[in-house]
């Protein structure tokens, strides 16, 4: 429910306070804004799962990554259900185009890859470093107003688009809202590379990350 | 080649700590340190000795006894030897599986019941294609003597409570190596006398048992043979009544500095 009531207020306060002239603004921060709060529970729970699971680490023989995969896994069908449902009232009682429905699935890929790496990586810092997790979370705090979520990237200045339109952040929600408003093809097609990409290299961060602390993990939680 | 005649050979094992990861912990900390001492980005601090050329062997059919101090590597042993802990030097040859319980490992679950506990627990140690795990957890269920209260979310056991629950799963298959590290400790002596039987039991069908108490009654009613360990070395092997005459002796005459 967390997602849905947060997207429901919001819709409010930008559509009947705000009075935004948007064309499908509710489409258009539903978008952005389920993938991003999926993000931001995931890497948040995750930050410090090692160093709150430590007993469990020292003492019972599991995987430690298995702790990571499971709470985003949680998260994420949280997101998806809730993404889902929106999505399909958004199709039949805002005629939204339903073929869109089917390429979802592509950047929803990207997303996870890219969300469970952010989660490997932070929370293995974090064992390093015991108040990364509130920078973190700060940090994701400030990234909400600076990622094109509530406003659309074509209100951006021209001289501070380039600073937000290349959020890497922004590169795995963008390919949401490009299908959810039906663009263009060839648009879609860069989004979903960009998205891909920006996985890839925090895929690779992780791997990084989990292969130098691997071992030392345990010691240290 | 490994001698098949041990079940276990600990070599030459050796574990140090960097000590600067200790120190400094977050952020702030080793922003302070890198500020203070610029230099100590490039240098090491030395470290933390936790175990030094740890040697011994266990045939089947032994029971060793752990003894020694608060801090003096015994459970860093057991974490080794179970396999959570990887060091960098030495080798541990485990001809068997390896079956651990340690004292914090008791409440892991602690907002499902008793029986759910044991149905995670009994999914991690043992082997569905080898063992039957649904008797496993009835005949724990059974031992444990928890009757009403195995329907009971966990958090509300006491110490001893949870002791019974998971000794009584984890000593209900025999193990090749069973490690139990200060998990009598709490329990009553009827169940630690029950469960000393059945500790007796499993050690007839060729296990090793590696035991950690500060109890002496603990260590002469599990244990064959002792290990007194302090500062990471191993500095008596042998009968426990001699060890415990060892281990008295040796803090008798130390300065609590020294320890």
């Amino acid at each position: 429910m967390n997602p849905i009531l947060t997207y429901a207020v919001q819709v409010f306060a930008f559509t009947t306070i705000f009075q935004v002239r948007f064309p499908h603004y509710a489409v258009y921060l539903l978008a952005g804004l389920f993938p991003w709060m999926f993000i931001v529970q995931s890497v948040d729970m995750c930050t410090g799962i090692f160093v709150n699971s430590g007993s469990i680490i020292k003492n019972i023989p599991i995987p430690p990554l298995l702790l990571v995969y499971v709470q985003v896994l949680d998260n994420f069908i949280n997101f998806f259900c809730a993404f889902l449902l929106i999505v399909i009232y958004n199709v039949v009682f805002k005629s939204l185009n339903y073929m869109s429905m089917f390429y979802i699935f592509i950047p929803t890929v990207s997303l996870l890859l890219a969300t469970t790496s952010m989660s490997i990586f932070f929370s293995l810092l974090n064992v390093r470093f015991r108040d990364l997790k509130f920078v973190v979370s700060f940090v994701f705090s400030l990234l909400f107003y600076m990622t094109p979520i509530f406003y659309s990237i074509d209100l951006v200045p021209e001289n501070f688009k380039k600073f937000i339109g290349n959020n890497p952040l922004y590169f795995l929600l963008k390919p949401f809202q490009q299908i959810l408003l039906s663009e263009s093809s060839e648009f879609f097609l860069k989004s979903i590379v960009q998205s891909f990409s920006v996985s890839i290299f925090f895929m690779i961060l992780a791997l990084l990350c989990w292969k130098k602390m691997r071992k030392m993990l345990v010691f240290y939680v | 080649m490994s001698d098949q005649k041990y079940i276990l050979e600990v070599k030459n094992l050796n574990l140090a700590f960097p000590l600067r990861t200790y120190r400094v912990s977050t952020m702030r900390d080793f922003f302070i340190s890198t500020l203070k001492n610029p230099s100590s980005l490039f240098k090491e601090e030395g470290s933390f000795h936790a175990l030094r050329n740890i040697n011994f062997n266990a045939s089947p059919g032994e029971r060793i006894g752990l003894l020694g101090v608060n801090g003096a590597g015994k459970s860093t042993i057991c974490r080794c030897i179970s396999g959570f802990y990887t060091p960098p030097g030495g080798e541990i040859v485990r001809n068997g599986n390896v079956r651990a319980l340690f004292e914090s490992s008791l409440a892991m679950f602690p907002e499902l019941s008793g029986r759910e506990n044991l149905k995670v627990l009994a999914d991690i140690f043992y082997d569905p294609e080898k063992h039957d795990i649904p008797k496993i957890i009835e005949e724990s269920i059974e031992f444990s003597e928890l009757k009403s209260f195995i329907d009971v979310p966990i958090k509300a056991y006491s110490k001893g409570m949870l002791l019974r629950l998971s000794l009584s799963l984890l000593s209900a298959v025999p193990a090749d190596i069973l490690i139990l590290d200060e998990v009598f400790d709490g329990a009553d002596e009827f169940f630690r006398e029950k469960l000393a039987n059945r500790i007796r039991n499993l050690i007839k069908n060729s296990g090793v048992v590696i035991f950690v108490s500060h109890q002496d009654h603990h260590l002469l009613e599990v244990c064959d043979r002792v290990l007194l360990i302090h500062k990471g070395s191993i500095i008596f092997d042998g009968a426990p009544e001699d060890a415990l005459k060892a281990y008295r002796l040796k803090f008798a005459t130390v300065s609590d500095k020294e320890i």
